[in-house]
């Protein structure tokens, strides 16, 4: 039977590390790397090695970042009285592509599992919790999705929070812009009832 | 061959790829299985929130090579209010763990099907009414049942060691208790068990009508702290013999409890041979 070559069957164990890529993606992309030119498949060796040498956690709320602080955190304009708690940095950017929140952010780095042994003092609740008593943060919004996970996190927080005296608040579950009742799910519906709004 | 129709809970779920989960489902006819939950992390998608934890379905379900495939989900009931308080919803994973290392691949058991969807209605009944120690009843009734349905049933009335009756009626000293052996043991057999230590009558009469107590009233069981410690610690013990391994979701409940100004179940055990 035919075998790769030493360097190519080890770029394909490589590849087929990364989340989400399995053995005939990896195969795939093995290829179409050896056939790109030298200068392309060097800017994407650089590129992997800068991003790795260069980007670290934001300080304040463990955001990724090139310097101690993100970008958000850097920017005056930004009201430094309200925080959006995420489960992770990529949740940054899908409210941000929203263009409606122009306040800081959290990320807690993954959220509370029971059934996955993921407990609290795993995540960045403790930073949390120091940023509010320092900060003078008066509203801390939970980001989380809704999951069991989710749910839990932004249980555990609401708990732990609301006696230190801030506001603490959950985005709206319901149903998604285009959906359809008919297809809606009981969870959703129900959740999309408990939390209606005056028109 | 055709596709299945199913009555299942699911009790786990685990993201693959981009936009798919594998369900661990508990069913009424055909026991544990796990199917792919394709399109299930897409937003919108009708089975994302059909394969969350806790939600009792109707589902069809096509034999696949690897894996089978859910192909048409019908909520019964989502339990959402139980992802609404922290109390619940601690119980609830607890108890879903639980279901399932105690199951079986592919084994129907519609018993246990039955006691876990009873135990998740139980909790969530009991949203507003009952605090941390009621909640914690339902969950007590629930291991209780869960082991005698699967034949690990506490032994009360018998030495667990010879076999012999013990009267719990004329009980009235502390009695030897071995998870390992599986209950208590009589005077003679105490030292038999090298994790033996002593439990009160009032934990083995608690025992006992637990194995009976109907899951929908049982939130309303008053026990005293102690006594409901004790038998929390007991049932904990009992549990992580069988399973040779304490539960993840475990260790999450003991903190819950603690805020909620509960004892803790089971790391201040101490073994005492034969006291």
């Amino acid at each position: 039977m035919l075998h790769h070559a030493k360097p190519l069957a080890r770029l394909i164990g490589e590849l087929g590390k990364l989340p989400g890529i399995g053995p005939k993606s990896a195969q795939r992309m093995a290829y179409h790397i050896l056939r790109s030119s030298a200068s392309d498949v060097q800017a994407l060796a650089e590129a992997l090695l800068e991003v790795k040498e260069r980007i670290r956690f934001c300080a304040e709320c463990f955001n990724f970042s090139e310097e101690e602080t993100c970008s958000v955190c850097r920017d005056p304009r930004r009201n430094a009285h309200v925080v959006c708690v995420v489960a992770e940095p990529r949740d940054i950017m899908a409210i941000e592509r929203t263009q409606e929140y122009r306040g800081l952010y959290h990320v807690l780095q993954g959220l509370v599992s029971p059934r996955d042994g993921i407990m609290p003092e795993m995540l960045r609740v403790r930073e949390l919790l120091q940023r509010i008593a320092t900060r003078g943060i008066e509203e801390v919004i939970v980001a989380t999705n809704p999951t069991v996970e989710g749910d839990t996190t932004a249980l555990y927080l609401a708990k732990l929070l609301k006696p230190v005296g801030v506001r603490v608040t959950l985005l709206a579950h319901g149903l998604p812009v285009g959906a359809e009742l008919d297809y809606a799910d009981p969870a959703t519906l129900s959740s999309a009832l408990q939390y209606r709004r005056e028109l | 061959m055709e596709p299945y129709a199913a009555l299942a809970i699911v009790l786990r779920r685990r993201d693959i790829g981009e936009n798919d989960r594998i369900v661990t489902l508990l069913t009424s006819e055909y026991g544990k299985i796990e199917a792919a939950a394709r399109g299930s992390r897409k937003a919108g998608a009708r089975a994302a929130g059909a394969s969350e934890p806790f939600t009792e379905l109707n589902l069809r379900i096509a034999h696949g090579r690897r894996l089978d495939v859910v192909i048409q989900w019908h909520v019964i009931n989502a339990h959402g209010h139980l992802r609404s308080n922290l109390s619940q919803l601690a119980r609830a994973s607890y108890i879903c763990e639980v279901a399932e290392l105690f199951t079986i691949d592919h084994d129907p058991c519609p018993a246990v099907y039955d006691l876990v969807s009873g135990s998740l209605s139980a909790l969530e009944s009991g949203f507003i009414e009952h605090d941390g120690a009621g909640l914690d009843c339902v969950v007590r009734a629930f291991e209780v049942q869960l082991v005698e349905i699967q034949g690990y049933a506490i032994s009360t009335r018998a030495c667990s060691h010879c076999g012999r009756a013990i009267s719990l009626d004329h009980l009235d000293a502390r009695s030897p208790f071995s998870p390992m052996l599986g209950g208590v043991l009589c005077s003679a057999c105490r030292y038999r068990a090298s994790d033996a230590y002593s439990v009160s009558p009032d934990v083995l009469l608690t025992i006992e009508r637990l194995k009976t107590q109907n899951l929908g009233n049982a939130a309303d069981l008053r026990l005293d702290a102690t006594l409901a410690s004790e038998v929390g610690r007991c049932l904990r013990w009992f549990l992580r013999h069988r399973c040779e391994r304490e539960t993840k979701a475990a260790t999450f409940l003991e903190l819950i409890r603690h805020d909620e100004g509960l004892e803790r179940d089971g790391d201040s055990i101490q073994y005492r041979r034969g006291d």
